[in-house]
């Protein structure tokens, strides 16, 4: 599904140039569920980016189902993340101005489709997430679990191949982390998803197929 | 994608109210401003009624004639006789000097009819003078302008008649005591606007009414009869000046060119009059004309008042304009930056460049049409209290034309200060964004 050949990414500011990924040669199959550990600053988010396109790396290649996609222009990628990636963060990043279906339809506002058939994905998809009850309401006056499982419906509502959730559970406690988790779990063994993971924790990391460790940049094992 | 621009938009106004009172107060007030002068141009320059041919008609107002000073130089023959010279005129000679003098007025009825009956390049020609004089009602003495003319004066100037009709070529050559009146004269002095066959006086003269025209919102005269009327040295004058202003109607500015050529030609022609020998016509376009007008200066330099009435508007415009579109700019650029999160989470979800830059640019074209409207309403009402406190002589109007200039104006100002907060914005990167 995924394949990192050699990824490197470097920042450069005035001075100084930092190496936040060092070599990363990294592959995920169809419908695996894979998880990333690590301390803070390791680079977790920086390769969750990457693989997402939503970060270009400085060096090697990026292969998504053989193609080379690091290469894509802007629009092209802007298409590319539409059709076949779904993000969850861990801030959750719904945008508070708009209601919950209006969150939930954001990635089918850049397809071609007709307002009613994006409603009926969209409500389709708060099903799924059991909040199709509070499709009117606005996010902020949600709980964090309940927003988490907004931002879960938006990532799904588009039927992407790939899902990176950035710390999904962080800003949730333990059973609304927990909940959260089997909402993955299941889209993962049902739908056969792809889901990359990054998590600070080990119980969520050890439910799912595979972890990667990282550790200055670079993969650990 | 239109309703979801629009509902994003509405979101995003009624999350920030202060500022969107801000700009959108600002906005209104500039279009304000903006649709009151417009209002005030339409008066002033507006093709309605009869100034309907008004871009197409070429007047002249200006002649000017010169005389020179000459000087006599005696060629002198000397002899010394008797011990004493003695002085014998052998020939002399004139010379033009250098003393001028000029004398510049409107043309005599002389004029237009040896020298400008005829033009090649007029489609039609009229010319007019005016008399102040005063009429007596019951309730008082009342002023009015009247306007002698021809009867092809209608023709140039299409007054809306509302009863009967104009003068016409019998009415002229006969010297008929016919008088058009405008409504408001009739309404005066009759006290109704039905009056065809009624006689009115004016100069010990009885007139009989026979056509009623709408008043233009341009008040200039109150009634028109044919110029056969004038007093008989008014037209016997035999010297080029006099007071009649001649209109020439034209197809196009190409006509416009030839005709003033044409003028220019029969200057030449003009047979001197006592010491004056030569002759100058300084017909003027609506333009050059109003510009001369407003800059106080003469007819001859119509094409240069031109010139620096549009440097000076332009510049007025630049300045009134630039002010409120860096102020909108600030805080469209302020307002946008709030969201950056948002252009992250809709970038990392598929929205391109254009999407982000189309969705900002529709946000600040609405709020500029919310502003245009309200402005258009403040304007109506301001426009009203105008008129209503009679500052101005003529009425001023929002018509149609107005309200969609106005409209247009909002559509521009919120391009102006659109573009560059939405091309900023959908430029940025989606991971800096993210983070915000």
């Amino acid at each position: 599904m995924v394949e990192l050949k050699e990824v490197v990414k470097k920042y450069q500011t005035a001075d100084i140039e930092t190496t936040a990924l060092h070599n990363i040669n990294l592959s995920v199959q169809n419908g695996e569920f894979v998880s990333i550990m690590g301390p803070s600053g390791c680079g977790k988010s920086t390769l969750l980016n990457v693989i997402g396109l939503l970060d270009k790396p400085s060096e090697g290649k990026i292969l998504f189902n053989g193609q080379l996609a690091n290469q894509l222009s802007a629009k092209e990628l802007a298409k590319f993340r539409n059709q076949n990636i779904g993000f969850i963060f861990q801030s959750f990043h719904l945008i508070n101005d708009l209601k919950v279906i209006d969150n939930v339809e954001l990635p089918l506002i850049y397809r071609k489709m007709s307002s009613k058939d994006r409603r009926q994905l969209a409500e389709a998809s708060l099903e799924k997430v059991g909040l199709r009850n509070r499709m009117n309401h606005h996010p902020s006056q949600l709980s964090g679990g309940q927003r988490q499982r907004v931002a879960i419906a938006r990532a799904i509502v588009g039927q992407p191949k790939l899902i990176l959730a950035d710390e999904p559970t962080g800003n949730l406690d333990s059973k609304n982390g927990q909940d959260v988790m089997q909402l993955l779990i299941d889209m993962n063994q049902k739908n056969s998803t792809t889901i990359i993971m990054v998590t600070h924790d080990e119980s969520m990391a050890k439910q799912t197929e595979r972890l990667i460790r990282l550790y200055d940049g670079a993969q650990v094992y | 994608m239109i309703k979801h621009y629009l509902k994003n938009a509405i979101s995003a106004f009624a999350k920030n109210k202060f500022v969107t009172f801000i700009n959108v107060f600002g906005v209104s007030f500039t279009l304000i401003v903006v649709t009151l002068l417009f209002s005030f141009f339409d008066l002033e320059w507006g093709t309605s009624g009869p100034n309907e041919h008004r871009y197409d008609i070429v007047q002249l107002s200006s002649m000017e004639m010169i005389a020179y000073s000459y000087d006599t130089i005696y060629h002198l023959d000397s002899s010394f006789v008797d011990d004493a010279w003695v002085y014998d005129t052998v020939d002399y000679d004139v010379q033009k000097g250098d003393g001028v003098s000029n004398s510049t007025s409107q043309v005599s009825y002389t004029t237009i009819k040896k020298y400008l009956s005829n033009l090649k390049e007029a489609k039609e020609k009229t010319f007019f003078t005016s008399n102040a004089s005063n009429i007596f009602l019951p309730s008082g003495k009342l002023s009015i302008s009247t306007n002698y003319t021809d009867e092809h004066y209608w023709n140039l100037y299409p007054y809306q008649i509302l009863e009967g009709r104009y003068f016409n070529e019998s009415d002229v050559q006969n010297n008929k005591p016919v008088m058009v009146i405008t409504e408001k004269l009739a309404k005066k002095y009759f006290g109704k606007k039905q009056v065809v066959g009624q006689v009115l006086e004016m100069g010990q003269k009885k007139w009989q009414v026979i056509g009623v025209v709408k008043n233009p919102r341009e008040y200039e005269f109150d009634c028109f009869v044919p110029y056969t009327h004038l007093a008989p040295h008014e037209l016997n004058d035999e010297q080029p000046l006099g007071r009649f202003v001649v209109s020439f109607l034209t197809e196009d500015k190409v006509q416009v060119k030839r005709l003033k050529a044409e003028l220019e030609a029969l200057e030449k022609t003009i047979a001197p009059y006592e010491d004056y020998t030569d002759f100058f016509f300084y017909p003027t376009t609506f333009r050059e004309g109003y510009a001369a007008h407003l800059l106080v200066a003469n007819s001859k330099d119509a094409k240069k008042s031109l010139r620096k009435m549009r440097f000076r508007f332009s510049l007025f415009g630049f300045f009134f304009l630039l002010l409120p579109i860096l102020n909108m700019l600030n805080i469209n650029l302020s307002r946008v930056f709030e969201r950056r999160s948002e252009i992250g989470i809709r970038k990392a979800f598929g929205a391109e460049t254009k999407d982000i830059f189309l969705q900002f640019l529709f946000e600040s074209v609405l709020l500029s049409l919310v502003a245009g409207l309200l402005a258009m309403v403040a304007s109506y009402f301001i426009i009203h209290l105008v008129n209503h406190s009679e500052i101005l002589d003529n009425k001023l109007i929002l018509n149609s034309g107005i309200v969609l200039y106005g409209m247009l104006a909002a559509i521009v100002f919120g391009f102006l200060f659109g573009v560059l907060p939405a091309t900023t914005i959908s430029k940025l990167n989606i991971v800096k964004a993210l983070k915000n």
